[in-house]
Formats: structure tokens, sequence, C-alpha cells
């Protein structure tokens, strides 16, 4: 490359091209202007010059003619009569002085008649004899050589006039000297090189400067040239024509004005050569332009010299400091006095002067940065605030990313300390802040590192760890340790560490560099994998414990029943007989508990369970679970307390089923473990409700035993107990809460405890359920219930406050006494109630005492009803000779409360209680048939059924089922149908049956008596043509409702 | 869009109006110089005719009318026909001569030219002349035009 041009080089080239391309078409145009002015010029003056020539001839000529004329009108030389020498007196009177040449008088034919001397003796020869002969007026002949050199010859005729005839006498000829053309052309101011002549109609110089030109009887193209331009002009003066032009001569060009003399032949011309004008003109031009040139060039030098020193030296002195602002040195900043100035280079040399000091700040921050993130100070951050516009964004964004970096760096799993050189911290991520925080890490930097290797403790740090940070480690040395720490609950964490050395020097091999940048040690919490590990152990234990449990829990009842069916077949005592059928029905419950437990667990964790929704009653399936639990109570003594909130609506959709065995479980847990006399308490609060689906919280409270918040942590997990030995004291398989659990969060709720050692504990759930239909009023209608006075004794607040509540809900009213004599106090008061509600166990005067004093008092008419949760039949014999009427079962229901009210003002008949279950013979003369494949389930059922003395025929599967009832359609009253049997089944026995065309096979109520006892084996069956369903194991009082429902109907 | 049509009609509009001069300049504008007209023969007296007009910024500066015969003598140079001629007719043709060109030069057109008495058939080779004249400069034409005799008697 070669070497650049300056600007100011530039700039003065630019102006010398400039001046010289001004100059250059300031000359041309000037050249062409002044050319075509000359022109013009020179030909406005040399046409005047030619005519007035011309003019000045035509003057001396027409002069020379008058004197012809003068002479001819002398009567002497006109007269005939005149003598020779008389004409030749007058000739010389009037040649004397005059300018004539010759004189003289010829003869019509040409000689001389008279004349003076010089005077030709002759003129018939000549030209001028022969115009002279065609006209009465002059003729004027062309120059011609004479003796005393070049003449101009004139001639008139001489006329006589007689008669009015006109004849020529004589011929008067003269011939003037050629002054008299030279005089006129000489005087023409032409310059030096041109010329002025005379020419006659032949193109012949007959006057020109250059006299040989006319003595040699020249043409004018001599003098013009013969190209086609000069012809033309020459043709133009030839035809007497006045003018001028610009002619192509030899070697340059040529001004040419021409103008005809008049009374002659002749044209005048003056030509000039053009170079002789146009010549001082240019060079004054030339002279001019290179004086220019000159001024501006030495102009040009000295604007570029002051250029140089205002523009172009600043310049290169800033361009040289940006150019080493941009190979990076930044130490070298341009003078102040440049910034100083007041121009726009003083204003550019100020704005680089900030910009290169905004780029050493930005840079010197950059650096900074850099140095210390090298050196893992991740923490340090520019201040981005000093800087402005990109620059600021620039630092920002760096500030930004080791933002970013740190924020990832915090949200590693992992955590993160890096060290320096003297195993300071320099940088620690939030997940090691809060392992430090967690195990109480000593302050003192220095120590921090040996407390992480060591594990908190005292030791000396391994060696390999010293390796890594003594003098003899190089970069990359990496060792990994196992850390167990403790918080400050002694709960254990253990984590993965490595230590790590880290150096940035490139300039040697890692294996070399035993220079340090920092140390970095990363801790990975590895607690939850350890805790999972042990607890996927004790779980794997568990289930180990669980099997070992099941087979205890199975094994326990199935030996129950094998063993005291042993007994009982060799004991010859009755009553030792139905001890031991008593314990194998216990045992036989047990084990079915178990299996149905197992059963559950087992579709859950195949997650294989599923809900079936129905409409039904709160209240009643409530009742029905206390039902079933209540003689587990009364067998404890337990107090066990019901409340139901009156707001939550007494029609649910939802599985009753499954809700049931939920509270089942839990009040099978909470009479588990609460010790005899103790208190269980249902209550079921309504929670809310949220686009039409309510929430209902259901507790279970209890004064047991209690469970330890370790022992909390497990209940709701599968195969878990409280503990191992709760197992083997309280018996159960540890699934109850585990399969609740799950029910409860299919129903979109959770369970949890509350529990405290020693203190009892309670479970409590939450479902969300849709209201159901709505149910009519509990108590009957058509009576006006408001006038009903009612009321009701009991010592308990909340048995008081609770049926205050449900007879409100029920909108009764009543009066509440807190005790007999407060009841008596009341009645004394009031006068006799309708109804009484007397709680059976109250102090100072319990109620079978009140009742003989309510009866004494002449209340006959009132409706005693007795309430306890002693079972009746304990109390009925004392109870009904004081005088009670009815017996309300606790805890109570507000249905079972409306019921009692109703049943007092019904009629006998509404009355009746529900038909017992007769003891024997009530299905005489029935035909039922039973399809069972195992003989000893039919014998079961035989041994059953047989005190009813129905009539049971047997088929062995569903082929022989359908056979026997095609063969006797309306024998059969009703079906008890098995669903697995061999080569039909129930379900397509079932529906081969509704298919024949007897009447009485659409007709006949078809059970399907089954051990597949879920909701949707059971749905199975409906859907296949079965009425009904009784699970196995055989439920006596089960099977007998069946008939009473099915046969009843019938008779 | 109506920019550029308004510009294009003006540049056409333009374009016709300096054709228009250029053409007009050509037929009606007499170009500098001298120029000639001459009676294509010589009359029953001998005499040709001539006029010779210069023109300058399309006007008509000086005006030069004779006769002369085949030899070049003018008339104006004849005392005797003068004379004569004045004496028959009371002009000559020095001074109808005058009275043409001057009458001329302020008419600056041959048809404005009155005639002078006794001078009628100069009169009219005068028109006929200047007209030829100025047909060749406005032809710009240097060539002398020639200009057919009339058919007319001589004036004396």
């Amino acid at each position: 490359m070669g070497k650049r041009r300056g600007i100011t080089v530039k700039i003065l080239f630019t102006a010398l091209l400039s001046i010289v391309i001004v100059a250059v078409s300031i000359m041309s145009v000037m050249t062409y202007f002044m050319s075509v002015l000359t022109n013009r010029v020179m030909l406005e003056v040399l046409q005047p010059l030619a005519k007035t020539a011309a003019q000045t001839i035509e003057e001396n000529m027409h002069m020379l003619a008058d004197r012809f004329f003068i002479i001819r009108d002398d009567s002497t030389i006109a007269s005939p009569n005149s003598t020779t020498e008389e004409k030749q007196a007058v000739l010389d009177s009037i040649q004397s002085g005059i300018e004539f040449v010759w004189l003289g008088l010829y003869q019509t034919n040409g000689t001389l008649l008279t004349g003076s001397d010089g005077c030709p003796r002759s003129i018939s020869g000549r030209t001028l004899f022969t115009l002279i002969q065609a006209t009465e007026n002059l003729a004027i002949e062309d120059t011609s050589v004479g003796s005393s050199g070049l003449e101009i010859a004139m001639g008139i005729p001489i006329l006589t006039i007689d008669g009015g005839a006109t004849s020529i006498d004589y011929y008067l000829v003269g011939s003037y000297k050629y002054d008299v053309l030279s005089d006129v052309l000489g005087n023409i101011n032409i310059g030096t090189s041109g010329m002025a002549y005379i020419i006659d109609e032949a193109g012949t110089l007959i006057a020109h400067n250059d006299l040989g030109k006319v003595y040699s009887g020249a043409s004018i193209t001599t003098s013009l040239g013969e190209n086609d331009e000069a012809l033309s002009l020459i043709s133009l003066m030839q035809s007497r024509q006045t003018g001028s032009a610009v002619l192509n001569g030899a070697g340059d060009r040529i001004f040419v004005s021409y103008a005809p003399i008049r009374g002659t032949l002749w044209s005048l011309g003056i030509q000039a050569p053009r170079s002789e004008f146009i010549g001082p003109l240019q060079q004054a031009i030339y002279a001019s332009l290179v004086i220019m040139i000159v001024a501006l060039a030495a102009a040009a030098l000295l604007f570029g010299l002051l250029l140089r020193r205002i523009l172009t030296a600043p310049l290169h002195a800033i361009a040289n400091k940006a150019g080493m602002l941009a190979a990076g040195q930044l130490e070298n900043q341009l003078p102040q006095s440049l910034a100083d100035r007041g121009d726009e280079i003083g204003q550019l040399a100020t704005a680089f002067r900030t910009m290169s000091n905004a780029i050493r700040a930005v840079i010197s921050d950059i650096g900074a940065l850099t140095l210390t993130t090298r050196a893992g100070a991740l923490g340090t951050r520019a201040d981005a605030a000093r800087h402005q516009g990109d620059y600021h964004l620039i630092i920002d964004g760096i500030n930004a990313t080791l933002d970013i970096v740190c924020s990832h760096l915090n949200a590693m799993p992992g955590s993160l300390a890096l060290f320096n050189e003297a195993q300071q911290p320099i940088f620690l991520n939030e997940a090691m802040g809060d392992i430090l925080r967690r195990h109480d890490a000593p302050t003192d930097g220095g120590r921090l590192l040996s407390f992480l290797i060591t594990s908190g403790t005292s030791e000396t740090m391994p060696p390999e760890a010293l390796q890594i940070l003594g003098p003899e480690g190089k970069n990359g040395d990496t060792f990994d340790i196992d850390t167990t720490l403790f918080d400050a609950d002694g709960n254990e964490f253990n984590y993965i560490s490595a230590l790590k050395r880290v150096s940035s020097n490139s300039s040697v091999s890692a294996d070399e560099d035993r220079s340090v940048t920092c140390f970095m040690l990363i801790m990975r919490d590895v607690t939850q994998t350890t805790r999972a590990k042990k607890e996927a152990e004790a779980a794997s234990h568990a289930k180990s414990d669980f099997l070992s449990n099941m087979s205890h829990e199975m094994r326990t009842p199935m030996n129950a029943i094998i063993g005291m069916t042993a007994i009982a077949k060799g004991a010859a005592d009755p009553e030792r007989k139905d001890y031991c059928l008593g314990k194998i029905e216990d045992a036989s419950v047990h084990l079915l508990g178990v299996i149905n437990d197992i059963l559950d667990m087992s579709k859950i964790e195949a997650n294989k369970l599923e809900l079936s929704y129905t409409d039904f009653s709160f209240e009643k399936m409530l009742k029905n679970v206390v039902n079933v639990i209540n003689f587990r109570v009364d067998e404890k003594k337990q107090i066990f307390t019901v409340y139901i909130d009156n707001r939550i609506p007494k029609r649910l959709i939802g599985d009753d089923q499954r809700l049931a065995q939920v509270i089942t479980n839990l009040l099978s847990n909470a009479v588990k473990f609460t010790p005899d006399s103790g208190a269980i308490r249902l209550e079921a609060y309504y929670i809310g409700e949220e686009d039409g689906v309510f929430s209902i919280q259901i507790e279970v409270t209890d004064s047991g035993i209690g469970i330890s918040p370790e022992q909390q942590d497990k209940l709701f997990t599968s195969f878990q107990q409280a503990e191992n030995s709760t197992s083997r004291k309280f018996g159960g398989t540890g699934l109850g809460l585990a399969i609740s659990k799950r029910i409860v969060e299919m129903m979109g709720g959770r369970i949890w405890i509350e529990s405290e050692l020693g203190k009892g504990s309670k479970f409590a759930f939450i479902i969300k359920a849709e209201q159901g239909t709505e149910e009519p009023s509990p108590l009957r209608p058509g009576v006006n219930w408001s006038n009903l006075r009612i009321l009701v004794v009991d010592d308990a607040q909340d048995a008081r406050d609770y049926f205050s509540e449900i007879l409100q809900q029920l909108n009764i009213s009543a009066d509440i006494a807190d005790g007999g004599e407060d009841a008596l106090a009341m009645i004394a008061k009031n006068g006799p109630y309708d109804i009484y509600f007397v709680d059976w166990n109250m102090p100072c005067m319990d109620g079978i005492e009140l009742t003989r004093r309510i009866k004494e008092a002449g209340a006959e008419k009132s409706v005693v009803t007795m309430i306890s949760a002693t079972e009746w039949a304990l109390i009925e014999e004392s109870a009904k000779s004081a005088g009670v009427d009815k017996f309300l079962a606790k805890p109570l229901f507000p249905s079972s409360i409306a019921d009692c009210i109703s049943e007092c003002f019904s009629t006998p008949e509404q009355l009746m209680p529900e038909q017992p279950l007769e003891s024997g013979g009530q299905f005489s003369g029935f035909h039922i048939l039973l399809a069972e494949d195992i003989e000893i389930n039919r014998e079961i059922v035989q041994v059953l059924l047989e005190p009813t003395l129905v009539t049971i025929d047997f088929a062995e599967n569903g082929v022989e089922a359908v056979a026997l009832f095609q063969a006797a359609p309306d024998r059969y009253s009703m079906i008890f149908m098995d669903v697995q049997m061999p080569e039909m089944d129930g379900y397509e026995a079932t529906r081969q049956i509704r298919a024949l065309e007897s009447p009485n096979a659409n007709r006949v109520p078809i059970v399907a008596m089954t051990a597949n006892v879920f909701r949707e084996d059971i749905e199975k069956c409906l859907a296949a043509g079965m009425d009904d369903h009784v699970g196995k194991p055989l439920d006596f009082e089960a099977v007998m409702a069946k008939l009473y429902k099915y046969l009843k109907n019938i008779e | 869009m109506k920019t550029r049509r308004l510009l294009a009609l003006i540049l056409f509009l333009s374009a016709v109006s300096l054709l228009s001069a250029c053409s007009g300049r050509s037929d009606d504008i007499m170009q500098d110089g001298y120029y000639t007209a001459v009676m294509s023969e010589y009359d029953d007296n001998g005499w040709k005719e001539f006029l010779t007009i210069y023109v300058s910024d399309n006007k008509i500066v000086t005006v030069d009318y004779n006769a002369r015969n085949s030899s070049g003598f003018i008339k104006s140079w004849d005392m005797d026909y003068m004379r004569t001629m004045n004496a028959a007719v009371g002009t000559y043709p020095n001074e109808y001569v005058r009275t043409y060109r001057v009458s001329l030069l302020n008419w600056q057109n041959p048809d404005d030219v009155d005639a002078v008495t006794g001078a009628t058939h100069s009169h009219i080779t005068f028109q006929l002349l200047a007209e030829a004249a100025i047909a060749q400069s406005k032809a710009g034409d240097k060539q002398v035009a020639l200009v057919e005799n009339p058919a007319i008697e001589n004036e004396g």
C-alpha cells in the first residue's frame, strides 16, 4: 500500500484541479467569445471601411467622369463646326493642371483627331473603344499599363443632335493616373498584413496594394484562394454585392469585406488575416490565465498551509490517538490544548477525550471485574451508574451476567464455596449458605474450609485435602469426601463433597501449574437420598413385618377357628360347644375384616380402587355406622356421642359405603385404643360450599392412649402401624388408615391426626360432595307440631344443647331441664307436657325415678321416652314399671327423635313395630333354587334355612340351574345364584333364565350369592338380570332379610 | 402523478412555443447584412436598376437605389438625363431616389413607399427590388436577387 495522502494534499490537489479546470474553461469560453466577438467586430469594422473606400473611389471616379461631361458640353468640342485646333485648344485648357495622363479627341473609327502628348494614335483595339461605342454615356476602362505606368482610361461619345436625331461625331478619351485608386487603397488601414484591391467583372485585379499583381493581371483567387467558400465570395463581388466574410485562407483565416464601386464594373475588396487581430487578444488572455493560475496556486498553497495547521494536523493527532485507543493503549490521551480550542476541532478533541475517558473507565471496571471474577469473588459488581448510554448498558449487562451466574450458582442443586489461596471464603452460593446456617458453621473464614471437610470435627484434614491445599497441589486436583453434619436439633445431614484446586495460568500446562486462583468446594446434599434409602430399607423391612403380621393376623383367627372347631367336635357339653362356636364366629369375623383390608389395599396398590356415587342420606349412613360400632362401645362401656351440624345437607351424592368404611375404621380404632369408660365422639361439621360442592369435616375424637408425633408420620403409610408392638397388642393389619387416606383423597379431601400421647387422639378428614335430592321433613305431615309441648331432661350440657338444636331444626319448641328436680319444678310450674325425653343416667334422680314421679303427677297421657346409651334390655323392666313408654338409644340422631315424636301421635297401626324375624316355619310351602358349586356352602344354606321350612332345590352349576328352572318355571319363588361356577357362571345362567319364555322367568327374584362384594361386582350382577345381592361369608340375617323381602310380597 | 403530468404539459407547451418562435424568426426576421436585388434585364434605355439594403437588428439601415448601364455607368451620374427628366416630369433620379430611399427607411416596408410624380416606373421597380432584397434578407441569402422587369411604360 502506498503512503496515504493527507487531507491537505487532497484538498490542494482538488483545489488545483478545480483551478485548472476553471481556468481552462474560462479561457475556452473567453477564447470562444473573443473569437466570435472579434469576427463580428472586425467584420463590422472592415465592412464600412470597404464601403467607404468604394464610395471614395466612386466619388473620385464621379468627379473625373464629370470632367468628361464638362468637356463634352463645351460648345467647341460639341460643335461640328469648330476646328480641330479649336478643339485642341479646349482640351489643352482643360488638361492643364489636371491629372490627366493624356486626353484626346478620337474619330469614330478610333483614330486620334487631336489630343495631348501621350495620346495613343488609335483606340480601336482597346476595350474602351468597344464600350464607348455601346453607350451615349461615359465608359471606364479597367486599369491598364500606360507610358507612365498604370492608368485609368475613360471615354465619352461627343453627340450631335440634329432635329431629334443623335449622332456621334467623336470620342473624348482620356486617361487618369492610377493614383486615383492607389491613394484610396493606400489610405485604408488594414494592418501590416492586410490588403485592399479592386477587381473587375472577370475577377481580375485591376488595383491592389501589391502593384505586381496588377501588372501581372492576377486573379483575385491568388488572394482568396480557390475553395468553394472563396469562389462563392468572388461570385458575390462579381455580381456587385456588398458584404463581409471570414474565409479559410492558406494557414490562417481571413477577414474579407467587399463593396461595389458604383459607376464602374469594379468591386473593391479588403482582406486581413485574422491572426493579426486575434493574436494580441489571445496573448492577453493567455497572460491573464497564467497570472490567474499562479495567483490561485499561490492562494492554494497558502490555503493548504493554513488548512494543515488548522485542520489536518489536529485530525492527524486525533487519528493517531484513536488508533492507539483501538490498539488498547488507553493511557495515551489527547493533549488538553487541542481540546481547549473553541472551534469544531476543539469540540471533536473534547468529545474524543470524553470518549477515551469513558472507554478507559469502562475497560478499567471490566478489567477489575474480570480479575475479581477470575479470582472467584463473584459477588463483586461494578458501579454502572458511573457510566452513560451503552457503556452503562455494558457494565449493567456484565453485572447482570454475574448476577445470572450467581443466580445459576445459587440455583444449582449443589452447594458451592470458593476460597482464595489463604483459604478465606470469597464466594458462597445460597445452598452453601443454607448449609452453613443449618450447621452453625464457624464465621471465622479461616476455619470454614476445615469445618466442611472434616465434618465439623476438629480433626486434621485428610492428606489428600492437604495435598490439594498445599504448595505441591496442581491445577485440577480433586478430592471427594463424604461429609456428615448435624443441625442444632441433632438431625443428621449427609453430603458428598468435592474439593478442587483451580488455576487459570494458561502459560504452563495444567500438570505443571502450581499457582492458585481459588479452591472450589462443591457439596451435594444427599440427605434425602440417604434418608430415602434408609426409608426404602425400612419400608422393605415394614413389608416384611407386614407380611409377617398378616400371616399372624390370618393365622391367628384361622388357628382359633380350627382349634375351636376341634374342641367343639370333641365337646359333649352344649355350653362348651356354644362357647367354641362363639369364638369361631369372632375369629371368622376378624379374619373377614383382615381379608377385606388386604383386598382393599391390593386394589389401592393396583390403582383399581374406584368410587361409586349414589344419592344417600348422610344421617342414615352415620346411623348405620354407629349401629355397627355401637355394640363394641357397649362392651367397653365407653361414652359415645354423635354431633351432626344441621347445615350439612340431608342427602349427599357420593360413595356412602366407602365413606362409612372410613368412619367405621376410625371409630373402630377409637374404640380399640380407648380404654373402658373412655369417651368417643363422632362429629360432622359443615365447612363451606362452592359451586354446589359441599365441604364436610368429620372428626372422631377419643380419650385413648394417644400417638407420638413420630408415630403419627407413619400412620397413614401402607403396612405401617404406630409401632409393631401395637399390632401385637391391639391386632389389626395396619392398613385401615392407609385405605382411609386413599378413599378420602379420592373424595377430594384429606385426612389428618391431632394427638398427644396419653391424652387421646382426634382423627379428622374433609370430603367434598354435592347435595342430593331434597328429603322431606322427618315429621309426619298433617299434624300441627307447633302446639306440641316437650320437656327434655338431661344432666349433660352438650346433650341438652344437641337436643335443643335438633328440635329447633324440626321447628319444635321444647323446655330443657338439667335434672329431675328441675324437670319436676317446670312441670309444677307449666303443667304436664305432651312428650318427655328423659335421660336414664342422671345424678340425684335418675330417669326411672323421674318417670315415676311424672306419671304419679298425673301425666298418664304424656309419653315418656327414656334416652340411654345403655342397652334397652338391661333397663327395660324397671323402666316400663316406672311408666316409660318409649326408648331412644344414644347416640341421638335427628331422624330418631323425629320418628319418636311422630310415633307419639300416630295411629296404633302406625305404631306397629317392624316385623320381627320369626324363628321358624315362616316360609313353609315356598320353593327356592340355590345354584352353588361348593358343597359346604350348599349345606350351610340348607342348615341356615332349615328352620324356615322353605324347600330348596340345588344346582351345582349354571347349566343345572337353568335346566331345573326351565323344567318347572313356576315352581320357584326365588333363586340364590352363585356367580363363579364351573361350566356356566351365574351371570350367564341368569341371562338364560331371563331369556326363557315362561312368565315367571322375568318375574322370579334372583339374588346373587357371591364373595365378590365390591360395588362393581354388584352392579355387574344387576346388569346380568339379577335383582339383589348377598355377600359371602353369608350373614344369616342378611339372607333372611332377602327372603322376607321377596317371599313376603308373593305371600 | 399530477405534478408529473403538469410538468410534462409545461414542457410540451414550452417546446411548442420555442419551435413557433424559431420558425417565426426564420420567416419574418431580416438577417443582418447587405442584400441586393437587380432587374434581370436592361430597360429600353439601357438601364438596369438595382437596390441594396443594409439590415441590422431586423431593420433596414441603409438603402442604395440606382440604375446602371452595361458599362457600369450609373444613372445618377448622367447629368444630361437628369436635366432632361427634370424638365420633362419635374423630378430627376437623384431626387426621387432620395425620396424612395428615405421613405423605405422610414416605413421599412416597400408597400408604404409612395410614388413620386414622374417617377412611377421607378417607384414600381423600387418596390419590386426592395421586396426582393427584403426577401433575400429574411432568407439570409447574400446572393443578388434578379427581379423580372415590369411591363410598364418608361417615365420619360
